[in-house]
């Protein structure tokens, strides 16, 4: 079980980091001085995401093998 | 910025956004999306224990975490969406820019010269307690422009048709 859970852990992690990588790329790309890119959400975003990905992890290794 | 370029002498008077209750609505909806996750993670291990599946316990609160994490990818994809969905006023023109998921966008623009009327549509209790509507200018091509749930409606028509007039 944890082999499977592990390959869908790893597929679901790509899958997050290309959309996430592309959300703030276009926050980013069409930021201007008038409509600037919005730090705070993006770095509420990554700081909420880092503590469910390591809750995730944590959880992943107590799966029965 | 390449939604659009500025010309040579053309200056931003404003950026709208759309009005925070419009993802107000979004993450209302997203916390009811969320509900699932902690009810089964709460309920499942009042019925799994001691059985046979017992050690499916782990393997459901991992499943949880996850899909915590796609709810959360899916409230910052929205908020991009509403975070770009704009309206930029310069002194020759307005940009309507609407932003349609990650890779599409539609980018139109009213010369301020051609805006002919502008008018503000309020509907309903909410628009007018939180103070946002519709704003529809009619243009010289007998073309009609609409922008939804804005905030500020009266500043920003006021502020269109003093530059209209101006050019």
């Amino acid at each position: 079980m944890f082999f499977f859970a592990f390959l869908f852990f790893a597929g679901f992690a790509l899958f997050y980091l290309i959309l996430s990588l592309a959300t703030i790329y276009h926050l980013w790309r069409f930021a201007f001085p008038e409509h600037p890119a919005p730090v705070s959400i993006t770095a509420g975003f990554l700081v909420l995401s880092g503590i469910l990905w390591f809750l995730a992890a944590g959880l992943l290794l107590q799966i029965p093998s | 910025m390449s939604l659009f370029t500025l010309r040579p002498g053309e200056h931003i008077l404003k950026v709208i956004n759309k009005h925070w209750f419009v993802f107000a609505k979004i993450i209302i909806g997203f916390s009811l999306l969320l509900v699932p996750a902690p009810v089964a993670t709460a309920l499942l291990p009042l019925f799994l224990e001691g059985g046979q599946f017992a050690n499916l316990l782990p393997l459901i609160d991992f499943l949880a975490v996850l899909y915590a994490l796609l709810v959360l990818l899916l409230l910052f994809l929205f908020w991009m969406d509403y975070y770009l969905d704009m309206w930029v006023i310069t002194d020759f023109r307005i940009i309507d820019i609407e932003q349609y998921g990650l890779f599409s966008r539609q980018v139109a623009e009213i010369p301020l010269k051609q805006v002919q009327d502008v008018t503000v549509e309020v509907h309903g209790v909410l628009q007018t307690f939180l103070r946002f509507g519709a704003i529809r200018i009619q243009t010289a091509g007998e073309r009609e422009f609409a922008i939804e749930d804005i905030p500020r409606l009266e500043e920003t028509k006021e502020l269109i048709l003093t530059h209209a007039h101006k050019t």
